[in-house]
Formats: structure tokens, sequence, C-alpha cells
């Protein structure tokens, strides 16, 4: 009696689900972050399930199945994706077709799961040690400690610390492609020196991001100019509440959330976020690190560009936008604190136009580019990836700086060609 | 009553402790093994290339040995604060000198840029 | 009688720190649907629902960890915890644990504190929990001298390290007046012994959640219920040692020393979502160039003040 009681205040609370984003899976995670149902964990191990969004490319399937089998079992999978469910999971995952269905069915599915009607998923790899004693006795010491086997994983070889020629062991991990710090796709051989990054090297590319359709459609039809700024508003603010979720202020992170998916067009920025508070963060977090140096400034596109100076921007060749007075904002510095700032002017500036274009119905006009969120968006040319700058922004950086750092960057590619296909059936 | 207090102290931690290791005890968990695979260390789905544990480089190493140094001063303040207001002014000159010394101490060190990650 | 006494105060420190944490679950629960603007349910129940979550929830290990470590920091935590509130006076007459030594006491449970959490980060033998778990021991260097020269200024106006003692010097001032750094800087410590807010080093979720990422289940609940028991000890130990304690008009001491309580741990909590959390190294530097001059600052401004 004592136990279904206790098991029903517990139905009551939110499910934690760990989210594997994979390509064109941005929309049912941002539909995850606002259900009441459930709350987006950093961690799968302290998840109940596991959702998998998007298409997760071939070379990652294994990853896939690793990050699965850290959920502890019993777990469900949810499985909002156009991919096939894999064969092994295909009798106990459960699949959501509409985003915002998913929270609510990854609830029911865990309720079920705990009431004993339906079974966990199989782990889908092998239970094996990864790498099996072979020192002697059972304690952490054991022969063969210098860069033998004394039990499981290889002990690290020292080598010469990069700030002060020590020698001491560095920490090698391959991070990614899902973790919630990198963008979805991306992973990379970190090595670190104490917790000071001493390499990083990209091993595998972020997935291509998917626009919201309204930017794609303003390459082929005049769309109100009202849309395309609340669409592009929506884009950086959810950007700044990855930003604060990341340096510890989740609630601001989860207001904004809240805030993206209702904005009205005249709406303050301040409004929507505490003005001071993103003072601080980029006080405390983001100054004077990231800054891009030397022949790859010229990379950088759109926002992080303007951040450093450079007021390209594809609206100025707009008349509608010229119509409305519209002149980029742009910022100095080019660190990391600086394109945080970018993104809350542009935004804040976004949110005034939609009010100007929507009062005076302007439309756009198709030129052949797109100011979109991430940078200038052609049929040609659509923005590349700059994942491979990063070992040399974050090289030197302390762990958590350069988390900040790669915060601060849109850097996967823009994904083009069949979105044009699909057009008019995504939102 | 000293005696008292301790005995309450001890109490307290006896059923504290208790509690704790009664919440982290779960029924049947020795009989159900955790699979390897949920025991590796999370890293986004990468594997880790080495053991977790290592000579990890601590940067802020000679902030420890500062903290030596004041910790033994922070002995003998505790008595000093007790007979401060019998003693008068005399205390407060005497500690004023060496919380001077120690002042001037934190500015070289700073100068050295001692208080840097290293 | 005194057996009866005995038990008295054993329980009255036990259900304060059980009730304590579950308010300090729910003011923070408060704070976070006041900012996000979300009201996801009744504040005061969603602490029990989470908990009793926790309790249902899958147990996690990890490859090869340190056991004994594993099992004890967050238990020995939540001790530190339950013996740090002990040390608070409810009233003039009522003191669960009254040494004469309590404030080397209390100076004693932040420096262990820094152990326990470190081991809690090492024992898992994972890359995160052990990156936080160096990056907290910098910060617990940092802010435990803070603390202690906040603390002797206290003890000084009392002649005596017994918090009762510096309790019945706040009669007719409070320290918070006469020391008027006393209280910001030891806020400070609050942060740090309890990694909240701006100083979570340890859980932080640039390392996916550093020490907690690979806990699950009934481990969870006890680390965050040591946690929060452990800012409520602290801000027990703030309102005694600055705010009068149980002094005050017209409502009993009890009355009283709860809602200063409270007041702190709503001030804390409130800091802990407004800030967003320091580079270590950056921190390090304010504690050390900053904090702990001031803190020597204030000291001698109570060296001053007690002897006029």
């Amino acid at each position: 009696m004592a136990v279904t009681w206790l098991r029903r205040l517990a139905n009551q609370a939110p499910v934690p689900v760990f989210p594997v984003v994979g390509i064109a899976g941005e929309a049912a995670l941002e539909a995850l972050y606002l259900s009441p149902a459930v709350t987006v964990v950093q961690s799968p191990k302290r998840a109940r399930a596991l959702a998998v969004m998007g298409s997760i490319d071939y070379r990652d399937q294994q990853a896939l199945r690793r990050v699965h089998g850290q959920v502890p079992a019993p777990r469900v999978t949810a499985w909002c994706s156009a991919m096939a469910v894999p064969q092994e999971l295909s009798g106990s995952a459960i699949v959501v077709d509409a985003t915002d269905q998913l929270g609510q069915q990854i609830q029911q599915a865990v309720h079920s799961l705990d009431a004993g009607q339906q079974s966990s998923d199989p782990n889908l790899c092998p239970d094996q040690p990864p790498a099996p004693w072979k020192g002697v006795g059972d304690g952490h010491g054991g022969e063969g400690m210098m860069g033998g086997k004394p039990y499981g994983r290889p002990m690290a070889m020292p080598e010469d610390d990069l700030r002060d020629g020590l020698q001491l062991d560095p920490l090698v991990f391959s991070i990614g492609p899902f973790s919630p710090l990198l963008p979805p796709g991306m992973a990379a051989k970190v090595t670190l020196h104490g917790d000071v990054i001493a390499g990083w090297e990209v091993l595998s590319r972020p997935y291509e991001l998917t626009l919201p359709a309204v930017f794609y459609q303003a390459l082929e039809q005049p769309v109100a100019v009202a849309d395309l700024e609340l669409a592009r508003a929506a884009f950086h603010i959810r950007r700044l509440a990855a930003a604060l979720q990341l340096n510890g202020l989740g609630a601001h992170a989860r207001r904004l959330r809240h805030h993206a998916v209702e904005l009205k067009p005249g709406q303050s920025i301040d409004d929507l976020v505490n003005a001071r508070v993103l003072q601080s963060l980029r006080w405390v977090a983001g100054a004077g690190k990231g800054i891009v140096h030397d022949e790859n400034w010229i990379r950088l596109r759109g926002p992080a560009a303007r951040a450093g100076g450079d007021a390209r921007d594809a609206r100025l060749n707009d008349p509608a936008y010229v119509a409305l007075g519209f002149e980029p904002v742009v910022q100095k510095q080019g660190s990391c604190a600086a394109r945080w700032k970018q993104w809350r002017d542009e935004a804040g500036q976004a949110l005034t136009l939609a009010a100007a274009a929507a009062k005076a119905r302007a439309m756009s006009s198709p030129s052949g580019a797109v100011e979109s969120p991430v940078g200038e968006l052609t049929k040609s040319t659509p923005p590349v990836d700059i994942s491979d700058l990063m070992p040399s922004l974050l090289v030197g950086l302390e762990w958590s700086e350069a988390m900040s750092v790669l915060a601060s960057f849109d850097m996967a590619a823009v994904r083009y060609t069949d979105v044009i296909q699909l057009q008019g059936g995504g939102e | 009553m000293e005696l008292k207090q301790l005995l309450v102290l001890l109490l307290v931690v006896i059923i504290t402790a208790g509690f704790g290791f009664w919440v982290q005890h779960v029924p049947g968990e020795s009989k159900k093994s955790i699979p390897w695979p949920q025991r590796a260390p999370f890293l986004g789905g990468g594997q880790p290339d080495t053991h977790a544990w290592s000579r990890f480089h601590i940067r802020y190493y000679p902030m420890t040995l500062l903290l030596i140094a004041f910790e033994m001063e922070m002995m003998f303040m505790y008595p000093w604060a007790v007979v401060y207001v019998s003693e008068g002014i005399k205390a407060l000159a005497e500690m004023g000198m060496f919380l001077g010394i120690l002042s001037i101490g934190i500015l070289y060190g700073w100068r050295e840029g001692a208080f840097k990650w290293q | 009688m005194t057996s009866t006494l005995l038990i008295a105060s054993a329980c009255t420190v036990l259900l304060a720190l059980l009730v304590g944490a579950y308010c300090v679950a729910a003011i923070d629960g408060a704070i976070t649907a006041r900012v996000t603007g979300q009201t996801p349910g009744n504040p005061l129940l969603i602490p029990l629902q989470n908990a009793a979550r926790l309790w249902h929830a899958p147990h996690n290990e990890t490859e090869t960890p340190d056991r004994p470590a594993l099992r004890l920091a967050p238990v020995l935590y939540l001790v530190l915890a339950a013996m740090g509130l002990a040390l608070v006076p409810w009233s003039r007459d009522f003191v669960p644990v009254d040494l004469t030594t309590g404030i080397v006491f209390w100076g004693a449970i932040e420096p262990l504190a820094t152990v326990l959490v470190f081991l809690k980060g090492w024992a898992p033998n994972a890359h995160f929990p052990l990156l936080g778990a160096y990056r907290y021991v910098s910060l617990g260097l940092s802010y435990i001298l803070v603390s202690m020269f906040v603390l002797i200024g206290v003890a000084l106006p009392a002649e005596s390290l017994q918090i009762s003692a510096v309790v019945d010097t706040q009669a007719e001032l409070w320290n918070v007046v006469r020391q008027p750094l006393g209280l910001p800087l030891f806020l400070v410590v609050g942060l740090g012994v309890s990694f909240w807010g701006p100083l979570n080093f340890i859980d932080a979720d640039d390392l996916h959640g550093g020490a907690a990422s690979e806990e699950a289940g009934r481990v969870q609940l006890l680390w965050s219920t040591g946690r929060a028991a452990m800012l409520l000890a602290f801000s027990a130990i703030a309102a005694s040692a600055f705010l009068g304690g149980w002094h005050g008009p017209w409502l009993p001491g009890p009355v009283w020393l709860i809602l200063k309580t409270l007041a702190v741990v709503v001030l804390l909590v409130i800091l802990g979502h407004t800030l967003p959390r320091v580079s270590p190294e950056r921190f390090l530097t304010i504690a050390w160039v900053i904090l702990l001059p001031l803190s020597f600052l204030s000291l001698a401004g109570a060296g001053v003040e007690a002897l006029l």
C-alpha cells in the first residue's frame, strides 16, 4: 500500500530524458525542452529514457548504441526520426511522429514500464569489460602501472605540459557525437593537461543544420519580413539559452526557451531576459576569449563576423529592409562575449524590425541571397562548417572557458538541397 | 556538561549516517549486476583512451602551500580571539602587525603571479 | 531528565535537517518557477515527487570505482551538514550541541566538506567527475580562509568561541550592522561549501553535470539531500553569527531562528539563480586578491569596534 502511494507520487514528477539529436532533430529537441512531462538531462546515466530525434549518420550508429547502453535499465527508447528503428529495439521502442507529443508519450511509456506492463529495451552492446584485468590482485596498484594494463583501461604516459613544462599525465578521450556540450554530430579527441585543453582534434564535423523553413522560402518567393525576423529572433534566443544553461543559469535558459516559441513583434528583449544577468554572463564567462585571428577571420559569417566589426549583411541588399531603415548592429571585440552580445542585440533588433515590418506589411524580395541567423544563405553556397577553426581557438583554454567559446559559435554547415524538396512540408 | 554535548553530537552522527547508508542500500542490487557498457564513463558517445585516474596537473599548486601557511596562522588566532578584549589595544597591535606582514606576502605573491592557474 | 533532553536535542536536529532540506528544495523550486514564469505543479509537492522518483529510479555504477569512497562521500557530507546544524542555538536555554569551541568546529566542517566533495568526484573513476573534483578543491582552498577570518571577527566581541556566546552579544545590535563586510563575505562561503549557483564547480553543466553525471537513483537523492542540508546548516550558522540568531521581539526564539535561516536560504538561492558560474581560475584570483584582504579589513574593523 505504502509502496503504491510512493509510486504514485513518483509518477507525478517529470521523467528525465537524455536527447540524442540527429540531422533535422532540432525542432523535436526544442519541443522536448518545453514539455512539462520530462526534464532534459545532461547525462544518460541520470535518465530513464533516451529520445532519438532526427536521423543519425551511419558513422555514428556505434556511438548511439553506446549512449543507449548508458541509460540504466529498465529504460525506454523514444524514436522521433525518419530513420528506421534498429531491429533489436523494434519490439520495445516507442515511435513518436508528432514532436509536441514526445514528452508525454515518453512519460507514459516510463510509467507503464515501472508498472511492469512493458518490458525494457534490450542492451545493444555486448556485456564485456572494455579491457579485462591483467594485473595482480584486484586493487588499483598491481604490476605494470607505467603504460601497462594493471586493470581495465591503460594508464596515461607522462608528457610535457603546455604551460610550465612539468611532466604529468595527459587525460585523453574522445567526446561526442552526442555530447550536449557540442553541436549534434560533432566529435573531438581531447587532450587535457589538468583542466587546460592541450589538444583538440575534430574527429567528425557537426551535422548540417536545418534552419526554420521561412529562410529557405525567402530564397524562392517573397515572404513577410515580420516572419523572417521573428524566426531569426527565436533562433538567436535559443542559442543564448544554451549559453546561459552552460554557465549555471538554467532557470533563465528555460524562461528564454518558453518565450522563443511565442515571440511577438515589438517585444523588448529586456522583458525576455534580464539585461544584468546577460551582462554578468558576458563579463564572467566570455570576456576576451575565443577571438579568431589571422586568415581564418574571413571564414566567419553572419553574427559571428558582425561580432568582430564586419558589417556584411545580405539584408542591406533588400529594398524592404532598406525601407525599414535597417542598419546592421556590430560589436568590436570579436570575442565569445561579443558574439553573445551580438545574438542578444540582433534578436532585439529583429523584434523591433518585425513590429515595423508588420505595420508596413513589408515583403522581402528574393534576390538570390537571404541573411539567415547563421550567415548569408544562397542557393549555390550555403554557409559551410567552421568546426575546424576550433583547435586553434580552444587549445590553451581552461575547460569551462573552452565550453563557453564553443557555445558562442554556430559551427555547423547549413543543410540545403533536400530541404528545398521538402519545402512547404515543414513548419 | 561538555560530555552531554558530545553525546548529542554522536547520536546525531550515528543516526544521520545510518539514514545515509539506508537510503543508498537498494534491496536486490547486489544480485543484479550492471552491464559494462553502462559502466563506461559518459563522454557523449565518445570513448576514453586511458584510465581517468592519473597524475592530474593541479594548476593551483602554489595556493595549496599558501593555504598551509595561513592555516598555521589560524591556530594562533583562535586563542587570540578569546583573550582579545581583555588584552585590549596590545592584542590589536600585535595581530595588526601579523596581518600586515601576511598582506604584504599576498601582494608579493600576486605580483609574482602565484594566484594564476599555472 | 538529562537523557530526555539528550534525545530531544538529537531529535530536534534531525527533524530540522530533514524538514530544512525539504524547505531548501521547495524554495529553490519556487524561485526557479518565478524566474522561468512557468509553474509546473504545486511547488510544495515537487520536491517530494522528485525524491520519490529518485527512490524508484534504477541504480548506476561505474567501471572499477573506488567503492568505499563512493559509498561514504555522500553519507559523510550529510553527516557534516547535520553536525553543523547541531551547533546552532535555538534559544537561550536550548542549544543541542553547545561546544565551547563551536566556531572552531564549524571551521573544521568546511575543509572536511571540501575533502568529501573531492572524494565524490574522484570515486567513480570517470573523466568529468574527476575534472569537477579537482576544480572544486581550488575553490575549497580559496574560501576556507575568508570564512575563518570572518568568523573570528564575530568571536572577538563575544570573548569566546562558543556560538551561543556569539548570539548573546547580539541582543542589542546584530553583527550584520557592526561588521557590515562580514555577512556578504560569509555568503560567498555558503555558496562554496554547498557548491551552489556561481560556485557549483563540481556538478556543473559544462561537465555534463560533473560528479553528478555518473550517478543515478538513490545515490543522487542522497547527494542532493546532503547539498540542501549543507546549505541549510550554513544558513543557520550565518543567521546565528550575523543576524542575531534567536534574538528578536514578540516571537519566541526558535521562530526567529527559523525565519532568519530561511531568509538566508532565500538570499543564497536567489544569488544562485542570478550569478553565472565563475571560471575557476578567475574565482581563485578574486578570492585571494579581493575577498581575503576584505576579510582582513572586516576583522580589523571588528577588532576596533570590540574595543570601543
